[in-house]
């Protein structure tokens, strides 16, 4: 298992109290879970629509990168990666 | 009140504006209070302000001796504070007749709606002169923006007119005109390695650690707004209508779906009759993924990483309105098409030459939409279009500059002269 850094921002971080986070996973998909399971349904709602889908406006960077142009949730993750998680990122 | 309520209210009292309704999220629907919120509670989707269209009394008549700028459509306009405006002037451009123009590409009737005419030399001034000033009624201290160029020059003039710190965030390729602009006019410039999504995301991210209004980011919902007295003044300059088809270019979208609720706004509130209006999205080739999710039939639009265009003001890999300007597009019974750097480049030097129009890359898209589908039949010869230009050819200098041979130089003297127009004469012979 990998330890990685999260980063939450706007709500999110309201919900957890915590700013960052260090969680173990392989995958980004694991290192939310552990989230969801630490801070209970009301932070795993926000992160995923009613029929499990990551949202449309939770935008997830593992080292900067989008992960869109990565794996999305099957990221592979490594030691010391940084994962930021920012919802609501409309811009133009 | 929830926890969500209780954080972004802070130094922020609740006020009634008169007509403003709501805050509606445009994902799920839930509504909100018009407070200094940016996205919905529930989903994150972005949030639209909707207005108590029953209580605005205005016709035709109400307009006549109001300011010759955006603000003579204050009611519809989400501002409550007057006194906290910060107005340079922006809006009521020209909507220029096209005759040369017309005669070239064969065309019936073509208007171009001129926001290379705004304070700043492009439409941002919209948004901004309403961004800023609803920053100011918010209580903010300072203000900003993510950028690619345009906005940071329109955000960073109304912020020295109100007299408070401007942070703008850049991708480090933006054109050295539109720096030299923001930064005279006094921003802080943040010039982000990366592209625009990359600077956006950095300003989404500081604007969680900064006190500052990033205008297109957590007062989006009210930033939006100002875009669509684009659409308010193209229907009164036609005499009270709206055009059979409007081209606009697209970024991140959100012009285009700006345009369309003011269209809406005027047919509910009776100003026009009816709306009948085909509305075509422009985008360039190299950073085109609202026309590819358009031609695929899809409803998600898949951002492109790396944008590669030298319409630069257009290079939003991911755009924020992408999926709603699809589905205007789609309902209006219109288009989204894209145009290379060259049919760009073309564009621009056809509107110059034959309307006296100064175009930067974003305003050759849409020429060179309009010509390619007047070209291919999608749009009809008898029909009517008015084409958005949204910002100056001064702000692209650069890169419209290497399309150019360097002019020819000679001594001043009448014989040199005699021999360069005999040149050029025969030049324009062919």
């Amino acid at each position: 298992m990998q330890k990685v850094r999260i980063t939450l921002y706007g709500t999110l971080a309201k919900i957890t109290g915590e700013k960052t986070v260090e969680v173990n996973g392989s995958t980004l998909k694991e290192a939310i879970s552990q989230l969801t399971v630490k801070y209970g349904e009301q932070f795993g709602n926000k992160i995923y629509d009613e029929k499990g889908n990551l949202r449309r406006f939770v935008n997830i960077y593992v080292n900067s990168k989008d992960i869109r142009f990565l794996n999305h949730l099957n990221t592979e993750l490594n030691d010391e990666d940084k994962v930021s998680i920012i919802p609501a990122v409309g811009g133009g | 009140m929830s926890l969500f309520y209780n954080s972004v209210m802070e130094g922020s009292p609740l006020r009634e504006n008169r007509y403003i309704k709501t805050l509606k999220c445009r994902e799920c629907g839930a509504e909100f209070p018009s407070v200094r919120i940016h996205a919905c509670e529930h989903c994150f989707g972005p949030l639209e302000v909707v207005y108590k269209l029953d209580s605005i009394e205005l016709d035709r008549n109400s307009f006549k001796k109001r300011s010759n700028t955006l603000w003579r459509y204050h009611e519809l306009l989400p501002i409550e504070d007057k006194t906290r405006v910060v107005d340079l002037g922006a809006g009521f451009t020209s909507l220029r007749e096209c005759k040369r123009l017309e005669e070239v590409l064969g065309l019936r009737k073509l208007y171009i709606k001129d926001d290379t005419l705004n304070p700043t030399g492009s439409f941002k001034d919209r948004p901004a002169t309403v961004a800023v000033s609803k920053a100011l009624e918010f209580g903010f201290k300072a203000v900003g923006c993510a950028s690619t160029g345009n906005l940071a020059a329109a955000t960073a003039a109304h912020a020295a007119k109100a007299g408070i710190p401007c942070y703008v965030f850049i991708p480090s390729n933006t054109e050295m005109s539109k720096i030299l602009q923001a930064a005279t006019y006094g921003a802080e410039i943040i010039s982000v390695k990366g592209t625009y999504d990359e600077a956006n995301r950095l300003a989404a991210q500081a604007s969680d650690e900064y006190d500052w209004a990033l205008v297109n980011i957590n007062i989006r919902p009210y930033y939006v707004e100002g875009s669509k007295t684009l659409a308010f003044e193209i229907c009164e300059q036609l005499g009270w209508r709206a055009p059979d088809n409007i081209i606009i270019p697209m970024g991140s979208g959100a012009l285009l779906c700006a345009a369309w609720r003011g269209l809406k706004q005027f047919r509910d509130l009776g100003l026009i009759e009816g709306l009948k209006t085909r509305v075509i999205g422009a985008q360039p080739e190299g950073c085109s993924p609202i026309v590819a999710a358009f031609k695929s039939g899809s409803s998600d639009v898949i951002p492109v990483e790396k944008p590669e265009t030298i319409a630069k003001s257009l290079a939003i890999g991911d755009p924020g309105d992408g999926i709603y300007a699809l589905k205007i597009m789609r309902e209006s019974g219109g288009v989204a098409e894209s145009a290379t750097d060259e049919e760009i480049i073309e564009g621009i030097k056809l509107l110059a030459k034959t309307e006296g129009i100064f175009a930067e890359p974003a305003g050759g898209v849409t020429i060179a939409i309009l010509k390619k589908m007047i070209g291919s039949g999608e749009l009809q010869k008898d029909g009517e279009v008015v084409c958005c230009v949204t910002g100056s050819g001064f702000k692209s200098s650069e890169t419209i500059l290497e399309s150019f041979p360097k002019p020819m130089e000679i001594e001043p003297s009448l014989e040199e002269l005699k021999k360069m127009i005999k040149w050029g004469d025969d030049y324009a012979k062919g």
